[in-house]
C-alpha cells in the first residue's frame, strides 16, 4: 500500500470518528448524558445502508441508503431519549447499555442458515457478517473521491453541529443540563429539544456507520459491539465534553494510537521480549483497550474536562 | 423438560445472579457507586484459582487464597479509585466511567496475561443427581452452584441484620450524612463494603465457572445482568436485588428452554427495558420523584 493510500485510509476513518464523536458529544456533552449505545446505533447505520444499497438496483440509490440509515439510527437513538427524564445518571448508562445489547443480539441472531441475505429470515447474516457492499456512483471510482465524500461530510457534520450549539436551541440544551428544573420551569420545551439533540447524535452514529460500511464493504456485528460504544464514548471523553473541537482531538488521539499501536508492532515486541508472555494470544485489538481503560481512568482523575475540554461540562464534573 | 425443571434451573441460576447482585448492592447502596470493575474481578478469578490450582494446590486451599485475592483487588479499586475521587467530589458518572475503564483494564490484562478463550474447571461432564423434588434430574455442579450461592446469600443477610458491620452498612445506605456525624467513620465503612462485594463475586466466579465454564470476557455481561436484577427487584433496598435475580433466572431459563439460549440476553434487556420505563423504581422499590433522587 502507497503512502497515499495509506493516508487516505487514515482520512476516512478520522472523518468518520469525527462524524460519530461530534453527535455523541451533543449527548454526552452537550445534554450531559453519557451513553454507552452509540456503537449499537453505528451498527444499525452500517446494517441500514447495506441493505438499502444491497437492495436498490441502481447505483445512485445507495446515496439514499446514507440518509435512511440516519434516519434509523436517529429513531433509535430517539427510544432512549423518551425514558431520559426518569433515570438518574448511572442508571441512564445502564439503559443505554441494555438498547446496546438488545440491538447487538440481533446483528448477531437475525440469522437463519439457508436463506438469502437480507431476507426477513436473514436479515443479518449473523456472525458472518455481509460482504460485497456497494459503493454508490462515482464513490466507487477511487479512494480519493471516497475520502473526499467522507472528509466534506464530515466538516458538514461539525458545521452543522456548531452552528446549532451557538443557536438558541444549543443554549436551551446546555441549560436542560445545568439545570433542568430552572429551563422547564421558565417554559422552555425541555423535552423537545434533549429528544432533538438525541435524535441528531443518533443519525451522526448512523451515516458513520454507513459511511464505514461503503468504505469496508463489510459489515458484522463486531461494528456494533459494545467495544465500539466504549471506543466512541472514551473518545468524546478523551478529547474533552461539550466543546466543538474535543470530538475531533479525540478522534485524532485515538486513530493516532491505533495507528501507533499497529505500526510500532507493540503486541510483537512485548511477546519478542517478555518469554513469558510467548505464547499469549494477545493482539494490538487487545493492548489498544488497554490504553483506553488507563486514559479513561488517569484523564477522569486528573483532567477530568478531557484533553480540549468545556470544564463546566456537567457529565463529569465535580459538585 | 418438565415445568418443575425449567423453573428449579431457573432457580439456580437466580440463586447465582442474587450472589452477584448482592455483591453490587453492597457497594452500590452505601455510596451509590456502580461498581462495574467488579465484572473484572468476576472474569479474572476463576482464571486465579486455575493457576492455584495448576500449581499443584488442593482446591481447599486454592478456593480461599482466590477469594481473598477478589476481596483485596475489590477493596484496592475503592483505595486507590474511588475513595480519591469521592475526597475531590466528582460527579456519579466519573466514578462509573472511572470503574468502566478499571474494568477494562482488568479485563484486558488477563487476556494478555493469560488468553481469551473458553475454559472449565471441571474435565467432562459431571455426574447426574436426582433432586427428591418431582423425579428432576441435574448435574452435580448445578445444585452444588445453587446451594452454595443460597447459603451464601443467606450469609450476607446474617451480616447485614446481625453484625455491628452491617448495622453500619445499613445506616450508610439509608443516609451517609447522619452516619457521618454520628461518628461513624464512613471511609472505613465503604472499604469494608467494596472487600465484602469482592469475596462475594469471587465466591460466585469460581462456583459459576466450574458449573458454566469461563473466559476472560464473560464478567461484563455477568455483572450487567446483576444491575438488570437489581433494577427489576428494586434498588433501595438488600432484598430487592434477591427477588430481581430469582425473577431473570426464571425469565432467562424459561426463555432458554421455549426459544433459544441466543435470545437470552435479547430478552433480559428487553425485560429491563419495560421495567425502565412502566416501574423505574422496581418490584419492590419505593417511588421516589427524580428531584428527591438527585438530592
Amino acid at each position: 500500500m502507497s503512502w497515499v493510500n495509506y493516508a487516505l485510509t487514515l482520512l476516512v476513518a478520522f472523518s468518520i470518528y469525527v462524524i460519530v464523536g461530534a453527535g455523541l458529544n451533543l449527548v454526552a456533552g452537550y445534554c450531559g448524558r453519557l451513553t454507552l449505545a452509540h456503537g449499537a446505533l453505528y451498527g444499525a447505520g452500517a446494517y441500514a445502508y447495506t441493505l438499502v444499497s444491497m437492495a436498490a438496483s441502481t447505483t445512485v440509490l445507495p446515496y439514499a441508503g446514507f440518509i435512511i440509515a440516519a434516519g434509523v439510527s436517529a429513531l433509535l437513538s430517539v427510544f432512549l431519549a423518551l425514558p431520559e427524564r426518569r433515570l438518574r445518571g448511572d442508571f441512564f448508562i445502564i439503559a443505554s447499555l441494555a438498547l446496546q445489547a438488545i440491538l447487538f443480539s440481533l446483528f448477531q441472531n437475525w440469522h437463519t442458515p439457508g436463506e438469502p441475505v437480507g431476507s426477513w429470515q436473514n436479515l443479518t447474516n449473523g456472525t458472518a457478517g455481509i460482504s460485497g457492499v456497494p459503493r454508490p456512483l462515482l464513490l466507487d471510482t477511487s479512494l480519493a473521491m471516497f475520502a473526499m465524500f467522507a472528509s466534506a461530510a464530515a466538516f458538514a457534520t461539525v458545521l452543522v453541529i456548531r452552528t446549532l450549539v451557538q443557536s438558541p436551541w444549543g443554549r436551551l440544551i446546555r441549560a436542560t443540563r445545568d439545570d433542568r428544573l430552572v429551563a422547564e420551569g421558565l417554559g422552555k420545551g425541555v423535552l423537545r429539544a434533549r429528544v432533538e439533540a438525541f435524535a441528531i447524535a443518533g443519525a451522526t452514529a448512523g451515516l458513520g456507520g454507513a459511511l464505514y460500511a461503503a468504505y469496508a464493504r463489510y459489515v458484522s456485528p463486531d461494528l456494533g459491539s459494545v467495544n465500539m460504544s466504549v471506543l466512541f464514548l472514551s473518545m468524546v471523553l478523551i478529547g474533552g465534553l461539550g466543546t466543538i473541537k474535543g470530538p475531533v482531538v479525540g478522534a485524532a488521539t485515538l486513530l493516532a494510537l491505533e495507528e501507533g499501536v499497529r505500526l510500532l508492532r507493540v503486541s510483537d515486541t512485548i511477546r519478542a521480549n517478555l518469554p513469558f508472555l510467548a505464547e499469549s494470544g494477545f493482539t494490538d485489538a487487545n493492548l489498544q483497550l488497554l490504553v483506553y481503560g488507563v486514559l479513561l481512568v488517569v484523564l477522569l482523575r486528573f483532567r477530568p474536562q478531557g484533553l480540549a475540554g468545556d470544564h463546566l461540562a456537567a457529565s463529569v464534573r465535580s459538585h | 423438560m418438565t415445568v418443575f425443571a425449567v423453573l428449579l434451573d431457573g432457580l439456580v441460576s437466580g440463586a447465582a445472579l442474587a450472589t452477584l447482585a448482592l455483591a453490587f448492592s453492597a457497594v452500590y447502596l452505601p455510596t451509590k457507586i456502580f461498581h462495574v470493575a467488579l465484572g473484572a474481578i468476576f472474569a479474572a478469578s476463576p482464571f486465579v484459582y486455575a493457576a492455584l490450582t495448576g500449581a499443584g494446590l488442593p482446591a481447599v486451599l486454592a478456593a480461599p487464597l482466590t477469594v481473598s485475592a477478589a476481596t483485596v483487588a475489590s477493596a484496592l479499586v475503592e483505595r486507590w479509585n474511588h475513595a480519591p475521587l469521592e475526597r475531590r467530589g466528582s460527579a456519579e458518572t466519573t466514578h462509573f466511567v472511572t470503574s468502566l475503564g478499571l474494568f477494562i483494564v482488568l479485563v484486558q490484562l488477563t487476556v494478555v496475561f493469560r488468553d481469551d478463550a473458553g475454559h472449565f474447571l471441571r474435565t467432562g461432564v459431571d455426574e447426574l443427581w436426582r433432586v427428591p423434588l418431582f423425579g428432576v434430574q441435574m448435574a452435580r455442579s448445578r445444585v452444588l452452584l445453587g446451594v452454595a450461592s443460597t447459603g451464601m446469600v443467606l450469609s450476607f443477610f446474617v451480616l447485614l441484620l446481625r453484625t455491628r458491620m452491617g448495622l453500619r452498612f445499613r445506616a450508610l445506605a439509608q443516609n451517609p450524612t447522619e452516619s457521618a456525624l454520628r461518628g461513624i467513620d464512613v471511609s472505613r465503612v465503604r472499604l469494608q463494603a467494596f472487600a465484602v462485594s469482592g469475596l462475594l463475586g469471587g465466591l460466585a466466579a469460581v462456583l459459576y465457572a466450574y458449573d458454566r465454564g469461563y473466559d476472560a470476557y464473560l464478567g461484563f455481561d455477568m455483572v450487567l445482568l446483576a444491575v438488570v436484577a437489581v433494577i427489576i427487584g428494586g434498588r433501595d433496598s438488600f432484598a430487592g436485588p434477591i427477588l430481581g435475580a430469582v425473577v431473570l433466572g426464571i425469565v432467562r431459563e424459561t426463555i432458554r428452554w421455549t426459544l433459544s439460549a441466543r435470545w437470552q440476553d435479547a430478552g433480559s434487556f428487553f425485560l429491563l427495558a419495560m421495567f425502565l420505563v412502566m416501574r423505574p423504581q422496581g418490584l419492590i422499590g419505593r417511588s421516589t420523584r427524580v428531584e428527591e433522587e438527585l438530592s
